[in-house]
């Protein structure tokens, strides 16, 4: 601290005086001693209510900076500003949509649906280890590019960027960068997400009516993902890292791990039909918010969803324009790779960070289940041992407070009123440039109402079951209408500036096979079944493609 | 006679402290015109901590309740004067030369403060001394060593203060003129110190939170240090912040960034 060599002045003035005339520091209250002697020649200092304020002195001794940096002249930096036609590229939005990722709930996943038509006892219980990914992530309905949710192969931008880096380039010979060649390294970046864990599923029949429970134990990842030959092109731009550096520069921006608990499933049901070619059974369900995270960042990192916007100094930046040394250099690269990371890591905090479960929306819906044994149709012995199963069902969310990301509007009328080239007024024209800035590039957290879109979902599947095994297969539809934003929690003005649209995720739609085999084990007194059971995604519109394996084991008794 | 100089340090501070306010606003133009945008809540908080630093050293340390220990360049300015009244004695003589130790290491100490001082006026030199003259004129210092030492010229003012600053009577002038012309520049500038209350503002807000915040987010105590938080805070956030919106939910992603970063150094 540069300021200390004054505060050990200060003890050593005070060792010196008790040396010179004994104790002069005594307690006294200083009011005490007021009246008792003037002297014209030292009393000349003068006092404000702030000097003796507590917590300004406490702010001043612990948090005061320790020097001014010396700002660069607001004209200087709008000159150059202007020479480079910084203000142009800041009239270009920089992020296209600030939605979520739309995610399907494992609850809602094919393989964890009872693989058979019947079981031989009133119970079953079991737990299937499931493994499941998605290898692209949708942005927006139709693309699972980063280039269409960032403005990475925008020509606007690129032109206006490369035209302010040729001006640059007239002053730096040695700065060469193609914009375009830049962004194409990141055009085709994505999401990959992850699970592992553990299906926890328990049923119980009573004559006519049927009860289900269900929730998973589960390890999660998501992270950015770039083909090896992607990952190798960006080295060769920016210069490879050792290993360990670029393990830990995963960990820090491009991961986010957790494991928990998901959200529980309840389904409860009634046979309301029993023919020979039809039993229909009519139910309820719900999804109870139970999800919780026991822990986060083993792989990887959680990331902050802050509402509030930085501040971002150009001092460093214009200093090292105009004072150009290995030093200012430094200083300027290091100032604007954290502002960058930082802004990064905002965009990992919204397409990574997500919770375990569905954001404690409670989930209530019916549906409705259908057998058909296939001998009611067709007379042989192999159709015998077939049943097909129906499943559908409707779920409404009950709206609840999560976090999501928005990006300030670009307010043209506040450009158009900026005249940039008058210098008279340069300081407010920087100021609104910074701020224009640091709103095109931070995304903010606010605690938004959400009611999520309703789902509609219909399985159907063939089953077969031998005396010691069997097998099934089956497809898929789901589809989740568009969340509802009922309210954000942030001022009127504030609410104003936020575009709502680019912070909507579209619907998501997806329609998969799946199928397994079973195996089971008949003892006196229960039936064990081991089943390998997987789902793939065949087509889909505004949410991922997604495959998954899960190994069940469970009994029935 | 010794033990009404021994106290004499406490009476005057405190009679010092107890004088009603008598802050001069400056009228230069420049100020007008620097006010809110050169001269900004940084600068502002800058003057302040080297005032506070100033007080220190006039007056001695700070003590609960304001008041002062007393033992700062104010009393070493009566002790001289009283030395120099004094009977040229071997015990006095031994006491003058002490002080005039005491003078050159405070001297060498204060160069680094003002030494920060002045870069952080560098390039505004004129206007520094204008506002300085203005500040001396009004304040009846026209002998004021604040003076000469603002019109010397750029580079050369530790020079100067060196050469010039030959007691603590002269000491204790130069350093009294300054704390009260930085109290009268803060004073003349409204807007930059309206900018920067109303951060310590925030800051205490926030500082009243953490605690709940910390405990919120199960942060150990001992892995986190808050002056550091709050200085990052300080640097990022505390300006664009609302203070009604001041609140644990506001602050705590905060808090888990700065964690982040920490981590990430």
């Amino acid at each position: 601290m540069r300021l200390r060599p004054l505060l050990l002045l200060c003890t050593y003035m005070c060792i010196l005086s008790f040396h010179l005339h004994g104790d002069a520091t005594e307690q006294n209250s200083l009011e005490d001693n007021a009246c008792e002697i003037m002297t014209d020649e030292f009393d000349d200092i003068f006092f404000d209510e702030e000097d003796s304020f507590e917590f300004m002195n406490e702010y001043l001794d612990t948090t005061a900076t320790d020097r001014v940096v010396n700002s660069i002249d607001p004209k200087v930096i709008m000159t150059i500003l202007n020479f480079i036609d910084a203000p142009a590229i800041l009239e270009l939005p920089f992020y296209l949509h600030t939605n979520i990722i739309h995610k399907r709930s494992l609850l809602d996943q094919p393989i964890f649906e009872p693989d058979r038509a019947e079981f031989p006892k009133f119970t079953v219980s079991g737990v299937s280890f499931f493994v499941r990914k998605t290898d692209r992530s949708n942005f927006t309905k139709n693309s699972t590019k980063l280039s269409s949710y960032i403005s990475l192969v925008e020509e606007l931008l690129i032109s206006r960027l490369q035209n302010s880096i040729g001006k640059i380039a007239e002053q730096f010979p040695q700065l060469n960068i193609d914009v375009e060649k830049i962004f194409n390294l990141f055009e085709n970046m994505t999401v990959q997400e992850r699970q592992a864990g553990f299906m926890l599923h328990f049923m119980k029949r009573w004559h006519n009516t049927t009860f289900r429970i269900f929730a998973p134990l589960y390890y999660f990842e998501n992270n950015f993902s770039l083909t090896k030959r992607e990952q190798d092109a960006v080295a060769e731009e920016f210069g490879r890292l050792s290993p360990e550096e670029e393990k830990e520069f995963r960990k820090d921006h491009f991961i986010c791990d957790k494991i928990g608990m998901g959200d529980t499933r309840i389904e409860i049901d009634q046979q309301i039909l029993k023919r020979p070619a039809l039993t229909l059974r009519l139910g309820g369900q719900a999804t109870i918010p139970t999800a919780f995270t026991w822990g986060a960042g083993f792989q990887g990192s959680t990331f902050s969803k802050p509402s509030t916007l930085p501040t971002f100094n150009l001092d460093p930046l214009f200093n090292a324009f105009e004072n150009p040394s290995e030093q200012t250099e430094a200083q300027a690269f290091n100032s604007l790779s954290n502002f960058l990371l930082d802004s990064f890591d905002r965009l990992a905090a919204n397409l990574l960070d997500t919770k375990l479960g569905n954001n404690r929306h409670l989930g209530v819906g019916a549906y409705v289940r259908t057998k058909t044994p296939l001998r009611a149709y067709i007379n042989n012995p192999f159709a015998e041992k077939i049943k097909l199963t129906n499943r559908i069902s409707v779920e409404l969310f009950l709206p609840a407070t999560e976090k999501r990301f928005y990006i300030n509007k670009i307010n043209e009328t506040a450009f158009n009123e900026h005249n940039f080239e008058d210098l008279s007024q340069a300081a407010e024209n920087l100021l609104f440039l910074e701020e224009q800035m640091i709103e095109r590039l931070f995304l903010r957290a606010f605690n938004t109402k959400i009611r999520p879109g309703a789902i509609f979902r219909w399985t159907n599947n063939i089953c077969y079951s031998g005396i010691r095994h069997g097998f099934n297969l089956g497809t898929d539809f789901w589809i989740q209408d568009k969340d509802v934003f009922k309210s954000i929690q942030a001022s009127q003005k504030t609410i104003n500036e936020l575009n709502l649209p680019q912070a909507k995720p579209p619907f998501g739609e997806q329609w998969k096979v799946f199928g397994g085999v079973v195996f089971k084990h008949k003892t006196a007194l229960n039936t064990c079944f081991i089943s390998l059971n997987g789902d793939i995604t065949m087509n889909n519109k505004g949410i991922g493609q997604d495959w998954g394996l899960s190994l069940n084991f469970e009994a029935s008794f | 006679m010794k033990k009404l100089l021994c106290s004499l340090p406490l009476i005057i501070s405190s009679t010092l402290i107890c004088s009603p306010e008598n802050i001069v606003i400056l009228e230069s133009p420049v100020i007008k015109v620097a006010d809110g945008s050169f001269i900004n809540a940084d600068r502002i908080e800058f003057m302040r901590k080297v005032r506070r630093i100033l007080l220190s050293i006039i007056l001695g340390e700070q003590l609960p309740q304001g008041h002062r220990k007393g033992d700062g360049i104010q009393h070493m300015a009566h002790l001289e004067q009283e030395l120099e009244k004094a009977p040229q004695t071997k015990e006095n003589l031994h006491k003058k030369n002490q002080m005039q130790q005491a003078l050159v290491d405070a001297k060498k100490n204060f160069s680094l403060l003002l030494s920060e001082f002045v870069d952080s006026g560098r390039g505004a030199k004129k206007i520094l001394i204008e506002l300085i003259q203005e500040d001396c004129l009004r304040r009846n210092r026209p002998e004021s060593l604040l003076l000469d030492w603002a019109k010397t010229k750029e580079g050369y003012e530790s020079v100067m203060f060196d050469e010039q600053i030959l007691s603590f009577h002269d000491y204790y002038h130069f350093c009294t003129d300054l704390a009260n012309f930085l109290l009268d520049l803060i004073h003349s500038c409204p807007k930059a110190e309206k900018q920067f209350k109303d951060r310590v503002i925030k800051w205490n807000a926030v500082k009243q939170i953490l605690p709940i915040i910390i405990k919120k987010a199960h942060i150990k105590i001992e892995t986190f240090n808050e002056i550091e938080f709050l200085k990052y805070l300080k640097e990022r956030y505390l300006d664009k912040l609302i203070l009604d919106e001041i609140t644990p939910q506001l602050i705590l992603p905060l808090l888990m960034e700065y964690i982040k970063h920490t981590h990430n150094a």
